[in-house]
């Protein structure tokens, strides 16, 4: 039997399983596939040194201490920017998770990351009433406990819940003499991997 | 690198300026309770030289009749794994790497020149549908091209729950002119409570891609204001909010 979260707001609980959205199950998706001058299937390798070839899962992340000791996850804990230790986040399954009514705003400066679809057995009709008046609910989710949860919203499209979960960004308010801030580099890595096919799609 | 797109407004005036992504970095890191320093590195773990299908490929024994070839060569390279360690370079295990180019390579593991490449496009229930040259995507936000209003305003109530806007990007302006084209088009659309979408390409129809070699978006402009200062967030979504299709 599937894992069930329980959500909770003003007095109405629901409980229910949680299944990822996957665009792949909804428009199918697209493959690129790379073939040598014999027809033979080619796969992408890395080069190191100009002269080692690295297959797939031939390299490994290591942390060190400043020593150069390998050292494992389990030593290290969550800090937050200023370097203060963190408490753990926990997961979604383990507790009764406490809904608070958001804003359509703050739900748009959402950064989604996953799209979970809510199975609901019981009291999903007193839910979805709520929810189709317009309601929007944030709580953070973790699917496993860990330093650091996402914010999430539940909304409904009209028949189904989803819960959406991702980080909340910060956008700014800009002055007439803020266009300097423009003028710094942004992460080159934000920058779509090209290598990845996918379909041209319509959706209107 | 500051990225640019040419926009225009509801009266098809247009103008570049530039843009940032909105994408959070993590607020919590890993590290010692102590505050010491983590440092992460990448290590190699083997090569393709020793890798299992090339440790196989060394072996020259016939077929032992009643025997499956492939079993037959998987238990000698057993045996050599445990007597003497093949699968182990002393000088290359472990070694730091900083730098790794990428190259393709065939099924005995070595680099090929030339490549034919084929995009094979499957359904939802993974059948496949059809096969063709890949597609490649040029960027339509900037140069020639102007990012349109499309003219179709929809209220933040009812487009919330309709489309996953996956990515976000705010728009900025680079002077005083572009800061009184933007900040008014931030409030008409603040006013109107509602997300304009816009369009790319010589129809003013497509689907924005923001750069060459990327995926399609449609996308969506959200303006708010708050006294002389405004916020313009560009929403891009390649996904409705539908129900999984039943299995």
């Amino acid at each position: 039997m599937a894992k069930k979260a329980k959500f909770s707001f003003n007095g109405l609980s629901i409980e229910a399983d949680l299944k990822k959205v996957d665009r792949k199950k909804i428009y199918g998706w697209s493959s690129i596939e790379v073939y040598d001058e014999n027809k033979s299937k080619c796969k992408l390798a890395g080069l190191a040194e100009g002269k080692y070839i690295l297959p797939t899962g031939s390299t490994s992340l290591v942390m060190l201490n400043t020593k150069g000791e390998n050292i494992s996850r389990s030593e290290l804990v969550g800090l937050d920017r200023s370097g203060k230790r963190v408490d753990k986040v926990p997961s979604v399954y383990d507790r009764t998770v406490m809904l608070r009514e958001a804003t359509v705003d703050e739900y748009l400066s959402l950064s989604v990351k996953s799209v979970y679809q809510l199975n609901i057995e019981e009291k999903k009709e007193d839910f979805l009433k709520v929810l189709n008046a317009g309601k929007i609910f944030y709580f953070v989710f973790n699917y496993r406990e860990d330093y650091e949860g996402d914010d999430a919203y539940l909304i409904s499209n009209e028949n189904e819940v989803f819960a959406i979960t991702g980080m909340l960004s910060e956008p700014e308010f800009l002055g007439l003499q803020d266009n300097e801030q423009e003028l710094v580099a942004e992460d080159i890595d934000d920058i779509e991997d090209t290598d990845e096919g996918d379909l041209d799609f319509a959706m209107f | 690198m500051i990225r640019y797109i040419n926009l225009a407004n509801a009266k098809k005036r247009d103008a570049e300026i530039t843009f940032k992504s909105l994408n959070p970095k993590p607020a919590v890191i890993m590290g010692f309770a102590n505050g010491a320093q983590v440092l992460n590195k990448r290590v190699i773990k083997s090569t393709s030289s020793i890798s299992t299908q090339s440790l196989l490929s060394k072996y020259n024994d016939k077929p032992t009749k009643g025997v499956d070839f492939q079993m037959q060569l998987a238990g000698r390279l057993a045996e050599d794994l445990i007597l003497a360690d093949p699968e182990i370079d002393l000088e290359l295990t472990g070694k730091f790497i900083d730098d790794v180019s990428r190259v393709y390579i065939n099924e005995e593991q070595k680099p090929v020149f030339r490549i034919n490449k084929v995009e094979k496009i499957f359904s939802p229930s993974a059948k496949l549908k059809k096969e063709r040259a890949p597609k490649y995507n040029e960027c339509n936000i900037t140069g020639e091209d102007i990012v349109k209003w499309s003219g179709k305003l929809m209220p933040k109530t009812q487009v919330y729950n309709k489309f996953v806007f996956a990515k976000k990007y705010q728009l900025r302006h680079v002077n005083g002119l572009t800061y009184d084209f933007l900040f008014d088009m931030a409030k008409e659309l603040s006013d109107k409570d509602s997300l304009m979408m816009l369009a790319g390409g010589a129809s003013g129809k497509e689907p924005l891609v923001m750069n060459d070699g990327g995926k399609p978006y449609r996308a969506f402009l959200e303006g708010r204001i708050k006294g002389e200062k405004y916020c313009l967030i560009l929403h891009l979504t390649d996904l409705e909010l539908k129900p999984l299709p039943s299995e």
